[in-house]
């Protein structure tokens, strides 16, 4: 009876979160911590030993000398370390999309199982989207959105909102800082490696301290050429002046093939109908938020002022969708057996006997 | 009946719990903003996962779900402030206590305290009593940036070792209350141009800090870059080498058709060749529209077989666009320049409209196109007239979600080589399955064609197959490869047999096929 009235009751909570918007995205399991979940107008905490359901609409953040696991619905496993703050929002940027956003600090990400279901898996920061394919790797994105990845096994792709995206193979780093494209993989140093293997280090600063701006592998990146100091310490102003130059807009970025080979599943266009969804309410939700008038702050340049905008390639395309080939009828042998026969025959082909 | 009182019993006690929980929410009003943290109960999906936001009348326990079962009314008066009771930290987790004077200053505020703000670090309460201003965080924009529309949702996160009692945004107050961590939500709309944003967050202890954005909307450009049509191309290289045992479709062996004794012309020791094919396809697309370009080529190795080799080039262009639910209409142009045995033949102009209807369900999507196919063509022999077809086509395919396929094709028509002799009414009907796993792949394949040359005096009168020339060609193909992105390799077997009451043959052709994408 018992048993009976509480499979009921979660039956019923689970269909109130429905009816409310409030759909799962996923659990956390506080292994080691404190951890804070903002859930709507509700700040809920929970301590080593807790587990919970996380919720899209989530913004967690992780307490000091911390540790949480955070499993998804894409099936995939994260490591959150210490201060480490996450949002769950759906987004979209190039061709991109997904709802996992990262605000501040480390991760460790592993996929047990590649599916065509992981490969929807992917994590956005302020400059970067990152994804499955491959099984394990480790991210960390600083308080100006600087994010570097580091692949343990298998391979991740690295995108910005510049250029095209990066394939990171075991043991090789990238990064994207100041908003500019993802550099071209390079092998991380052997002392990057050998501290990953072994046990990867986690903490990042509190957000609120000195250091929470900078990447904890700047060092190696600016040694293995893929970020330029220049690059490292513009993104680090909190300011900008109005007059600075732009990247222009570029190409979207096309689909990856795993993506896009094959007919979608029912899952998947389940899936991406919920998405669409969700990303439609969120919209409409921020909408009515809207009290800011810009219109005051707006500065349009001058022509001269413009002709310093640049013109390198990739940025947000945040509406783009990717077009569906269309379906191209190639000529067949038809034509040319039928010529074929044509010309045999001109040509006698058959040899005829009548006998009698 | 005594399972049904426990049900009643089970569904009225449930239904008085969960309308208390409703009753619970009531009092509550959402702020105005997206701000976090309030004095209000938690909302029904939150219920479960409520694990410390306590009251006197709810005991803190570190299972929320059990919690959530345990006091499914674990209702806090409206007027109650919540506290946060945290469970103990031990040191020996590394978790300094609590820093007395920030969480009493919060419950002396009345709002709940996030734990951060009760375990920090020796090295946190340093930077707590720094003059270090709240940190400002946004996962939705860079110091710098342009945009392809003039609508951006913001979410800004401001969090703080003091609570955070004020945020501007381009000197707009927002509403917020103190708290240090914030989620601020708020779709901007940008005018043409370089607009500034200005995000300036002050914590409890007058520390300020600001970080700006700038934002560039040009429609111009938005518009080139938002383009969803991007031109695309693929380029199809396939090589194929096999062995036919009957390139001039000669009789193989002696063959006696009513009163006709039939005697191939080639020895069979001598039939068998090597054929030799090489295609190229490029494939240019955008929006609704495409163009494809190509060439192949068609080479035996045996001198006798030379006016059998083919040189084909083609070009084309079509339309397709998407009209209803599922529904297109589709056009497509296709020009053919052939050369039989390094020499010209024929020039062909066909155009292709279409209607298109594709549905998609649990068994994977179904397209059926209706097709009709008009073909006019130029000999280069001047004793062929212009040649023409007319059908109509019926084209069915199936895919699975495991990918595995099926397609049907149904062609009825007329047709003409450019002579009386060669004007025939066809109807074709092409039935194919493909097997795909993760890399090998199998097809199977059979079709059967009629084709009745009105003017054409059989070899014999006296068969079924009627008065004047009937071809009825049945074949098989199969096949059996491995198939990875952008590439195939696969073996191929095809028989055919020509039923016919003038050319009757039988052929098998099998050989190496392998293609890529670029």
């Amino acid at each position: 009876m018992k048993q009976r009235l509480v499979l009921l009751s979660a039956v019923l909570c689970f269909t109130a979160g429905s009816v409310f918007g409030l759909s799962r995205y996923g659990e956390v399991d506080v292994q080691q911590g404190t951890l804070q979940v903002l859930r709507g107008q509700q700040a809920l905490a929970f301590q080593t030993g807790d587990k919970a359901e996380i919720l899209k609409g989530d913004l967690l953040r992780v307490g000091p000398q911390s540790r949480v696991q955070f499993t998804t619905v894409e099936e995939t496993s994260l490591t959150l370390g210490s201060n480490a703050i996450f949002l769950v929002k759906p987004w979209k940027m190039r061709s991109k999309k997904g709802y996992l956003q990262m605000v501040f600090g480390k991760a460790s990400v592993s996929q047990k199982k590649i599916t065509r279901r992981s490969h929807r898996f992917q994590v956005r920061t302020a400059m970067a989207v990152m994804g499955v394919r491959g099984t394990q790797w480790n991210q960390e994105t600083t308080a100006n959105g600087n994010t570097s990845a580091l692949t343990v096994e298998g391979q991740i792709f690295l995108l910005g909102h510049q250029g095209p995206e990066q394939i990171i193979f075991p043991d090789q780093f990238s990064a994207v800082v100041n908003g500019g494209a993802a550099g071209k993989p390079v092998l991380a140093p052997p002392a990057l490696r050998q501290e990953t293997a072994a046990a990867p280090n986690l903490d990042a600063a509190a957000p609120t301290s000195e250091t929470a701006g900078s990447l904890s592998t700047e060092a190696q990146l600016v040694e293995s050429g893929l970020v330029a100091p220049v690059d490292l310490e513009q993104s680090k102003q909190d300011q900008v002046d109005v007059g600075e130059a732009v990247a222009a807009p570029a190409a979207a970025q096309p689909a990856q093939s795993e993506e896009t080979e094959g007919e979608p599943s029912k899952q998947d266009e389940d899936d991406d109908d919920d998405f669409e969804q969700d990303f439609q309410d969120s919209q409409e939700v921020a909408s009515l938020d809207t009290q800011v008038n810009l219109d005051f702050a707006t500065a349009t340049t001058s022509a001269g002022e413009e002709s310093g905008v640049e013109t390198a390639a990739g940025a947000d395309t945040d509406t783009y969708v990717e077009p569906e080939p269309p379906v191209v009828d190639i000529p067949g042998t038809t034509d040319v057996e039928d010529a074929i026969e044509q010309n045999l025959e001109k040509a006698g082909r058959l040899n005829i006997t009548v006998e009698h | 009946m005594k399972g049904n009182w426990k049900i009643w019993a089970s569904s009225l006690a449930v239904l008085v719990a969960f309308g208390s929980v409703g009753w619970a929410q009531e009092p509550l009003k959402p702020p105005d903003n997206a701000v976090t943290e309030s004095a209000g109960e938690p909302p029904k999906a939150a219920a479960q996962a409520a694990p410390v936001v306590t009251s006197p009348a709810a005991t803190p326990t570190s299972n929320p779900v059990a919690a959530a079962e345990a006091e499914p009314l674990a209702a806090i008066p409206a007027a109650a402030p919540p506290v946060v009771s945290p469970k103990p930290i031990s040191l020996a987790q590394g978790i300094e206590p609590t820093a007395p004077k920030t969480a009493d200053q919060a419950a002396a505020a009345g709002q709940l305290v996030p734990p951060a703000a009760l375990a920090v670090t020796p090295e946190e309460t340093k930077v707590a009593t720094s003059t270090l201003g709240p940190r400002i965080m946004t996962p939705s924009m860079m110091r710098k940036q342009q945009i392809t529309s003039p609508d951006l949702v913001v979410h800004f996160v401001v969090v703080d070792d003091d609570p955070v009692v004020s945020v501007k945004i381009n000197g707009d107050l927002q509403k917020v209350e103190p708290n240090k961590t914030l989620l601020i939500t708020r779709k901007l709309h940008f005018n043409p141009g370089r607009t500034l944003i200005e995000v300036q967050a002050e914590d409890q202890a007058g520390n300020v800090s600001n970080r700006s954005f700038l934002v560039l909307f040009e429609p111009a450009a938005a518009e080139a870059a938002e383009d969803s049509n991007p031109l695309k191309w693929n380029l199809i290289i396939e090589a194929v080498a096999q062995t036919d045992d009957n390139p001039t479709e000669d009789l193989s062996s002696p063959v006696k058709i009513g009163d006709l004794e039939l005697q191939g012309v080639v020895e069979d020791s001598q039939q068998t060749d090597q054929l030799k094919n090489l295609k190229a396809l490029l494939v240019v697309y955008k929006g609704d529209y495409n163009g494809i370009f190509g060439a192949s080529s068609r080479a035996y190795d045996k001198a006798a077989n030379e006016l059998l080799n083919s040189q084909v080039l083609f070009a084309g262009a079509g339309w397709k666009h998407l009209v209803g639910d599922g529904f297109f209409i589709k056009a497509d142009y296709l020009f053919t320049d052939l050369n039989l045995g390094a020499a010209d033949y024929a020039q062909y102009h066909g155009i292709t409209p279409a209607l298109l209807w594709e549905t998609k369900d649990d068994t994977g999507v179904s397209k059926h196109t209706l097709a009709l196919e008009l073909v006019t063509k130029k000999f280069a022999e001047l004793e062929q007239e212009d040649g023409a077809q007319q059908g109509l086509k019926w084209l069915y395919q199936q895919t699975d979600p495991d990918k595995d396929r099926f397609d049907s094709v149904m062609s009825v028509g007329t047709a003409s080589q450019g002579t009386d002799d060669s004007v025939e009414d066809y109807l074709i009907m092409s039935f194919n399955w493909h097997n795909q796993w993760a890399g090998p792949f199998f097809d199977i394949g059979f079709d059967v064609e009629y084709e009745k040359y009105k003017n054409q005096v059989p070899l014999s009168a006296n068969t079924p197959l009627g008065k004047t020339r009937l071809d009825l060609p049945v074949s098989y193909q199969t096949a059996l490869g491995w198939q990875g992105v952008g590439w195939s390799l696969k073996y191929h077997y095809r028989y055919l047999l020509n039923l016919s009451n003038k050319v009757l043959y039988e052929r098998t052709v099998h050989g190496i096929n392998g293609s890529a994408t670029f």
